[in-house]
Parts: structure tokens; C-alpha cells; sequence
């Protein structure tokens, strides 16, 4: 009984899977484009993207929830700035591109707004995506202790940025 | 401040954002190329493995559980992965083989602090020309180097160290894998159609090599030819 359900198709795993490619690979290669400026880049961040959504596909039910779009998005733009930091000997080919522009909304915006990058992406990765810090740790590359004090200080840092636009943090 | 309150801050700042952009249908359509979707296919498969929407825990007991009653069953069926440990020079190759994927997992016991050695191509074809060359970001220690385009030629080089061991997938449904010889050393060549890899170690770096256009003769005289310093 066991055997013939691991070894059944789990459709529902497939179609998930496609329908977050078929709605999201065009906007992430273009988020990585507009950062790379170089096609094959782009899509091996593509690749890269989905490959980390893989590993915790399990954390998403609905392709067109905000969480997956966030997380892929996300990851692209992380992959993307860091290859092109890696060709720092290379001329760059664009300006710093305004790939998440600054949505002009309330004080608890502009607070997360004021963070840097790495940051935001940490506190969205936990918070809004859902992700664990183990999660977090493997997709990064680094040790789960370093990811939980780095989000432990983006978090303080939030903190601090919120009551400057006069936001209680403590309720 | 709470988790509760820094999700319902990032919950807030990521509506925005999102509300913000272009709506994905907007997007251009890309028209990805053959490597990337040859790339993305081990990712959909690897998607519709049995179980996948559950969690790593989940899965892991019940891939116990499965083991356990094919074990008492003595069940084995030709779908049943394969596994083979595989010696390549000082790499050792952990290897899971899937009917329609292969998942390698690379150990080395040797220790490497220095940088990452350059590649040099001793003999190439003539006419063929290095076009790119770079570090890839998923992994550090991971030089991709593609001649004339990546369906004609693509190196892929991997510094495997003793505290970095990591683990490939790659497509290999109807893949047939054989052994061959580079420079004295055995080297692992899977085909499959037109696409050739070719995957050996020297010291502790993996290389591979893939094409959808040389014959097995040419890609093994471009590896005996590869020179690391």
C-alpha cells in the first residue's frame, strides 16, 4: 500500500510547480534582466530562483498568493546583485536599477523601506513568506545561527525604524 | 517587538510593493533558451516527485516508513532508484539514480584553502571560441565556461572541499552512462541523443563537460587537454 502511494504522480505537486513557472518565469527573468543585462545570467537566476522555491515548495498552496511572488522575486533580485557583484572587475552595464521600487504608502512602509536591502529580503523571507531560519540558512548558504541573530538585528533595526514614524512597536 | 507584529509589518510592506509592479501577465514573453529549459526539467520533475508539497520531516518519515515495508516486503521493482558510489580521483561521488532524474552528491577528504584554480583549454576545435567565462552565484565555488554558445560546448568546473561538499541534479532519463578514460583516470560519459557529458575530477575539482553538437572523441580530447594551475 505504501510502495504504490510513493511511487504514485503527485499531481497536485506538479501543477503547483508549473502554474508558479507559467505565471511568474517571465517577470523573474526580467527582474534578473534588468539587473544582469545579460540573457543566459538571467535565466541561469531564473533557474536558480525555482530552485530554491523547490526546496520549500512545501510552504506554498496557491500560485497566486502574494508569498510566492514575494519569495521568487526576492530570491532573483538576491541572485542576481550577487552575481553581478562577482564581475566586479567587469564594467557594469547599468546603473543601480530600481528593480523594487519604493511603494509610497504608510509609516510601517516606509520603515521597512528605510532598511537595507538584506534586511528587507531577511524579514520577508521569515515574516511574510513564512519560511524557517533552517529554511533560510540552506537557501543562503550559511550557518541556521548566523541567519537567526542576522534576522534578531534586522528586526531590532526595524523596530527602531518604525518608531521614528511614531509606530508602537510593543502592541 | 513580536513575531506577530513584524509579520503583520511585512505583510503590509509586501502588499505594497507587489501592488506596486507591473502585474506578472504584463511581462514580456521570454522565449527561454534550450539549455535553460533543459535546466528546468530535473526542477519539474523533481516537483512531481511523490509527496513534495509535504515538509522535509513529513517526507523523511515517510520515506522511512516506504523503506521499511519494501525492506519486509523484499519488494524491487525496476523503478526503484539505484544507489552507487562512484571513486573519481580524489572526489567520491554519492549517486542516486532515479528513473528520470540522477541527484550526485561530491565529498572530498581534501582540504583547500586556496583560491580556485583557472582553467585552460589546451586544444580546442578550430574555430571554437571561449565566450564566456564566470563565477555562478548559487554556488561560490563554481566556474561556468561556454564556447561559442552553451548547446555547443559547456564547462562547468566545481572546487569540492573538505568542508563544502555539495549535491548535483541533472536530467538523466533515458541516459546511458559509461566509463571512460581521461588521462588515466575514469571519468564518467552519459548520452543521451544528441547531448553528451563528460564528468571526471583532477585533484579535488570536478569538471564536466556537456555538448549537444561534438562527437565523444572531440569532447574527450578537449578534457585530456584541460589543464588546471
Amino acid at each position: 500500500m505504501l510502495f504504490s502511494l510513493a511511487l504514485a504522480d503527485d499531481p497536485a505537486g506538479r501543477s503547483l510547480f508549473d502554474e508558479i513557472y507559467s505565471l511568474y518565469g517571465d517577470e523573474v527573468y526580467h527582474t534578473a534582466f534588468r539587473v544582469l543585462g545579460s540573457e543566459t545570467e538571467a535565466e541561469d537566476v531564473v533557474h536558480d530562483a525555482f530552485f530554491a522555491l523547490l526546496q520549500v515548495l512545501h510552504r506554498f498552496r496557491d500560485a497566486r498568493d502574494s508569498r510566492t511572488r514575494a519569495f521568487l522575486l526576492t530570491v532573483a533580485r538576491n541572485r542576481a546583485i550577487d552575481l553581478r557583484r562577482r564581475r566586479r572587475l567587469e564594467p557594469l552595464m547599468l546603473e543601480d536599477p530600481d528593480v523594487f521600487p519604493a511603494p509610497e504608502e504608510g509609516g510601517a512602509v516606509r520603515a521597512v523601506q528605510a532598511l537595507t536591502p538584506e534586511d528587507r529580503d531577511l524579514l520577508l523571507l521569515r515574516f511574510h513568506t513564512g519560511l524557517t531560519v533552517k529554511e533560510i540558512a540552506h537557501m543562503q548558504n550559511k550557518k541556521p545561527a548566523a541567519v537567526a541573530k542576522a534576522i534578531t538585528r534586522a528586526k531590532a533595526r526595524l523596530a527602531e525604524k518604525l518608531r521614528e514614524e511614531g509606530i508602537d512597536v510593543d502592541r | 517587538m513580536t513575531d506577530k507584529k513584524a509579520r503583520s509589518v511585512m505583510d503590509a510592506y509586501a502588499a505594497a510593493w507587489l501592488d506596486s509592479l507591473p502585474a506578472p501577465a504584463s511581462s514580456p514573453h521570454h522565449a527561454f533558451s534550450a539549455s535553460h529549459h533543459d535546466a528546468m526539467r530535473p526542477l519539474r520533475r523533481q516537483a512531481a516527485k511523490p509527496f513534495r508539497s509535504m515538509s522535509r520531516a513529513a517526507r523523511f518519515a515517510l520515506a522511512a516508513a516506504v523503506i521499511a515495508a519494501l525492506l519486509t516486503a523484499a519488494a524491487f521493482s525496476a523503478d526503484m532508484p539505484l544507489f552507487r558510489t562512484l571513486r573519481l580521483g580524489l572526489v567520491t561521488v554519492y549517486q542516486q539514480i532515479n528513473p528520470l532524474y540522477t541527484e550526485q552528491h561530491f565529498e572530498t577528504d581534501v582540504p583547500d584553502d586556496g583560491e580556485m584554480k583557472t582553467v585552460t583549454f589546451g586544444w580546442l576545435p578550430e574555430g571554437m571560441e571561449e565566450t564566456e567565462r564566470r563565477r555562478t552565484s548559487e554556488l561560490s565555488n563554481h566556474e561556468r565556461i561556454i564556447f561559442d554558445n552553451a548547446d555547443r560546448l559547456r564547462a562547468d568546473v566545481f572546487r569540492i572541499r573538505e568542508d563544502s561538499s555539495f549535491t548535483l541534479q541533472y536530467d538523466s532519463e533515458n541516459v546511458q552512462f559509461f566509463t571512460v578514460e581521461i588521462n588515466g583516470q575514469q571519468a564518467q560519459l552519459g548520452v543521451k541523443g544528441d547531448r553528451l557529458t563528460l564528468q571526471w575530477s583532477v585533484d579535488n575539482y570536478l569538471l564536466r563537460l556537456t555538448t549537444h553538437v561534438l562527437d565523444q572523441e572531440t569532447l574527450c580530447r578537449i578534457a585530456e587537454n584541460i589543464v588546471l594551475n
